[in-house]
């Protein structure tokens, strides 16, 4: 049924992955620097922390690509593990605040944000419960279990707050239910629920409402939060073809606020002008075509959705982050895969690429297809 | 026919991702057009805008908030003054620029470079401030030298300014530099470097209300430095105002009491424990501790023999001496080991437990009463009721007046001084209690330490008949005249449990002391019914302290005007009592002849001020 080959992943997306933690960990660097320095006396502070979690993290692909068996398709795992981000989540808003916000819980000085977790199990979920249910799969019984699980987490993380953060995992569901065969007319009703969500604490909270009319006119907005957007596309400006060199940036002197995390490609932009910017949306294509690629010859349905969907979210995270950074789309803190600083984030979405490369290991035993 | 409908079943997952991929695709050709647009196409506007004309940051400074006294008197103002900064980006030649503002500022090199290092961790844009409280000759200079030294900045900031120079000083505190280490801790998180936060008194108690926010000015400015285009700017928020309980002239006469002398005034409503003037002398000006000054200024002050920034008030230990005998006599009666007709004989001195104790008078009292005890002092009274109370009863009685606890005022520092008993000469001494020490604690010596602010605490409660105040210092918070919360909610009132009519019984001698030429009749206004006590001791630090006690009361005869402490506390009237003084004047002699009249006049001015209209100070 299965061909199982131990180390015969995907290479070249495993080469394009660190090449991307490559270029962010200088790029972290570079944007962090000063800030390091003033604020912890050290100027590789963020750098370190980076380089470790990234190492940890691919340790723990190595420790993934040879398991035989489809840990990840076992359902006390996927629904462990969807439980595990729950409690964390409600956990998170039990937790006393950091920087006035709950997103981060704190244990023996380890600071861990649930919210990322949250996608990856996600993930996890819709492709299990849809490869258990592919029969019946737009059964009304059928959906309304995901609506409920999908609106409990929206609900939570918008409640932390982390409004950006919502707004992408509700996206990832989308494509979830999307590539799962969902059809389009039961998107209405599965949509509204969290859209109702969206809408209400749109207006719950002003700043939300400032940061969306300073989308649509920075110039107009004195408080600074048209400012980012400006510093943002200035600094991506004045980088050009080829940069103005390599930590060259002036931006990351405190001009950009959230340099070295959601807007580090902003200073990639400046420092490494359009050749580093394409260069790296170039990068994103080509794991998203390899990731689509394994999906495609992946064993069965439950890999390929699984597969598919980790691949979308990862890129589809890249894209809106990129889009926020030149200024198409509000402001939300969403940081760019592989590239911001940002340790939870980092951990979680390694945690995802080892499960892509452990399926683009598994192949189909069928002679001929199609 | 199993295998091909799996197949089937796998066709949308492809087939969508497939549609997916193409919307992405769309999107992707749409960013790198938008790249193309903004880093190629736009590139010079947006060059020339970051890179030829660079940005700055300029803090805009805020406003800390006023502190007034009750009646609106403003203690701590704010106003302009110049201040010149260094960018050391800017700088052509780091030494030769030094060099040139050293002798244009008229300070020396080496104390500016010191300065200056102080902040090398910061970035190189940063202004760092070189000298403050400029004077228009010097801004004159400094603004005609602007080309040639680019890496000066001229900024005005609103500056902290105390209109009273030393009054209340130790009640309102000062503002220092924050240091590095200092902003390592959390609670200044949000603050920078080099500002100035309160380091003691109001200042640093209120200091999360006073602060404001600061604002942001970001400007493109040309290759001079001037400003030319704001970018962003976002105003800086006032502080809130503080109004405290102090009363202006009440507080001025105490300071002028005390001036000349060292000791400490508290003046306190008994009501509700708001203190209407507190005072430690020697002060300080505070105003000087705002430039940011030299390490040797600022250690010249700290190692001054007279400790001018002790507040003494809360932080002087003293014995408590003769004051007292007043927790005893409520103690002794309380037990029932005394009553009203309790009588000893004074013969000006006795043997306790084969030492010699003496009675402050030399010929003795004779047969005396309980009343006529504390009106005039008597030793040997108390040492025979404080003989019987035993040191455990005489503690747990000491700890129910308040003392070996901090009262809780709203002051930074305050200690909480000692009530010994023999568990703590064990654990601090490891030595056995002495049957003798339990003597001298019953007239106040020995191991005992008080505070000012203790003794203020223990004289309210004894006014109240039982009922504790917690002292305090704030009033209101209010921002641009309007009431804010309430920051300081002293704990509710609490009462003590001893008996209504013990309490009557100790004032009874508190008042006759006062009135029926008693030791504190110095303190006695016409038809106010001051009640109180007076009391004599040293200032022990704990080291002295280990002397063998017959040494000290030798020591005590052949010194005793140099060195014995003048202690007063009383309240008035002896019905609804309205307010307490508590009075120490170090190295002042017998607390009648020193202590006791500077409270009278206290007793007079706030009878003058406050008893004709009745009082409006809120509960």
């Amino acid at each position: 049924m299965e061909i199982f080959r131990p180390y015969g992943f995907d290479k070249t997306l495993f080469v394009t992955v660190l090449i991307l933690l490559a270029l962010g960990l200088i790029m972290v660097y570079s944007s962090s620097a000063i800030l390091a320095g003033e604020r912890h006396q050290n100027t590789f502070h963020f750098f370190i922390n980076q380089s470790i979690v990234a190492g940890i993290g691919l340790i723990l692909i190595f420790l993934m690509l040879p398991v035989r068996k489809p840990f990840f398709q076992n359902t006390y795992f996927v629904y462990g593990l969807l439980f595990l981000s729950l409690l964390l989540l409600v956990l998170c808003l039990l937790m006393p605040a950091l920087a006035r916000t709950n997103r981060w819980i704190q244990f023996f000085g380890l600071r861990f944000q649930p919210s990322e977790l949250a996608k990856l199990s996600l993930i996890l979920f819709f492709a299990h419960y849809f490869d258990r249910k592919k029969e019946r799969m737009n059964e009304f019984q059928t959906l309304i279990f995901p609506l409920i699980i999908l609106t409990l987490f929206i609900l939570l993380i918008i409640r932390e707050p982390d409004y950006g953060t919502a707004i992408l995992v509700f996206l990832i569901c989308l494509i979830m239910l999307f590539i799962g065969g969902v059809k389009l007319k039961y998107f209405l009703f599965l949509g509204l629920p969290p859209l109702g969500l969206f809408v209400f604490y749109l207006f719950q909270a002003s700043y939300r409402m400032d940061r969306i009319l300073a989308f649509l006119s920075p110039a107009k907005d004195p408080q600074g939060t048209g400012f980012q957007i400006i510093q943002s596309k200035l600094a991506i400006g004045a980088g050009g073809l080829f940069g103005v060199s390599f930590g060259g940036s002036s931006q990351k002197l405190f001009f950009l606020p959230c340099s070295h995390t959601d807007y580090i490609y902003a200073i990639v932009g400046e420092e490494l002008g359009l050749i580093g910017t394409l260069a790296i949306l170039f990068l994103f294509l080509v794991f998203l075509w390899r990731g689509l690629v394994i999906s495609k010859s992946a064993p069965n349905f439950f890999s390929q959705i699984l597969a598919a969907g980790l691949t979308l979210a990862i890129f589809s995270q890249a894209l809106l982050n990129i889009s926020i950074v030149l200024g198409l789309g509000p402001p939300t803190g969403i940081p760019l895969p592989f590239i911001s600083y940002g340790r939870s984030s980092l951990l979680c979405t390694l945690f995802g690429v080892g499960i892509i490369l452990n399926i683009s290991q598994r192949k189909k035993n069928i002679p001929k297809r199609k | 026919m199993k295998q091909e409908k799996i197949y089937e079943d796998l066709f949308p997952v492809l087939r969508r991702a497939k549609f997916i991929f193409f919307i992405v695709a769309i999107f992707f050709i749409f960013l790198i057009l938008n790249f193309w647009k903004v880093q190629i196409l736009d590139h010079d506007g947006y060059w020339e805008k970051s890179e030829a004309n660079w940005m700055r940051e300029i803090t805009l400074p805020y406003q800390r908030g006023l502190i007034s006294d009750r009646q609106g008197i403003i203690l701590a103002n704010n106003r302009a003054s110049f201040r010149v900064s260094l960018i050391r980006e800017n700088c052509e030649d780091y030494d030769k620029s030094c060099r040139k503002i050293a002798r244009l500022l008229n300070i020396e090199e080496h104390v500016l470079k010191e300065r200056i290092k102080k902040y090398e961790s910061q970035p190189h844009f940063k202004p760092i401030v070189v000298k403050e409280n400029l004077t228009f000759e010097e801004v004159a200079m400094i603004e005609a030298r602007k080309l040639e030294l680019p890496e000066l900045i001229l900024q005005s900031e609103p500056k902290r300014f105390y209109p009273f120079e030393s009054f209340a000083a130790h009640v309102i505190g000062y503002l220092q530099e924050l240091s590095p280490e200092e902003m390592r801790r959390d609670v200044y998180g949000e603050r920078r470097l080099g500002e100035l936060i309160g380091k003691t008194g109001m200042e640093k108690q209120y200091e999360t209300a006073l602060v404001g926010g600061h604002g942001r000015l970001i400007e493109v400015v040309d290759s001079l430095g001037r400003g030319r285009e704001e970018v962003a700017r976002s105003e800086p928020e006032r502080g809130q105002d503080l109004t405290i309980t102090l009363d202006f002239d009440l507080q001025k006469e105490v300071e002028k009491l005390l001036e000349g002398r060292e000791g400490a005034i508290i003046v306190m409503d008994a009501r509700d424990g708001e203190i209407l003037a507190l005072a430690s002398y020697p002060d300080f000006d505070p105003n000087r501790f705002i430039n940011r000054f030299t390490s040797e200024e600022w250690l010249d002050i700290v190692n001054s023999p007279e400790f001018p920034l002790e507040n003494r008030a809360i932080r002087g230990l003293y014995s408590p001496g003769s004051v007292f005998k007043l927790t005893i006599a409520l103690g002794a009666l309380d037990l029932g080991i005394a009553t009203e007709e309790t009588t000893f004989v004074c013969k000006g001195e006795t043997r306790i437990y084969n030492h010699p104790f003496s009675c402050w008078r030399e010929g003795g009292h004779g047969e005396i009463g309980f009343f006529d005890a504390i009106r005039d002092s008597c030793n040997i009274y108390f040492y025979n009721l404080g003989k019987e109370m035993r040191i455990e009863e005489i503690a747990r009685y000491a700890r129910m007046m308040g003392f070996g606890s901090r009262t809780g005022i709203d002051l930074p520092g305050e200690k909480s001084g000692l009530v010994p008993d023999p568990q703590w000469k064990i654990e601090a001494r490891d030595e056995p209690w002495q049957l003798g020490e339990t003597i001298s604690v019953s007239i106040g010596q020995s191991f005992l330490l008080v505070t000012p602010i203790q003794i203020a605490a223990h004289t309210a409660l004894i006014a109240n008949r039982g009922i504790r105040v917690t002292p305090h210092l704030f009033k209101s918070l209010s921002l641009n005249g309007k009431k804010r919360e309430n920051r300081f909610n002293p704990p509710g009132n609490q009462v003590v449990n001893i008996d209504t009519s013990v309490f009557e019984q100790v004032i009874q001698g508190m008042w006759e002391a006062v009135n029926k030429q008693g030791t504190g009749w110095a303190a006695l206004v016409s038809e106010y019914d001051v009640c109180g006590k007076t009391g004599s001791t040293q200032l022990i630090s704990r080291d002295k302290s280990e002397e063998p006690e017959e040494e000290k009361e030798e020591g005590e005869e052949e010194e005793e005007e140099m060195k014995t402490h003048s202690w007063f506390t009383g309240f008035a009237p002896r019905e609804n009592p309205e307010i307490v003084v508590t009075v120490i004047v170090e190295y002042g002699g017998m607390g009648g002849e020193t202590a006791a009249p500077l409270a009278r006049r206290l007793f007079n001015s706030y009878r003058k001020k406050y008893d004709r209209q009745e009082p409006t100070q809120t509960h």
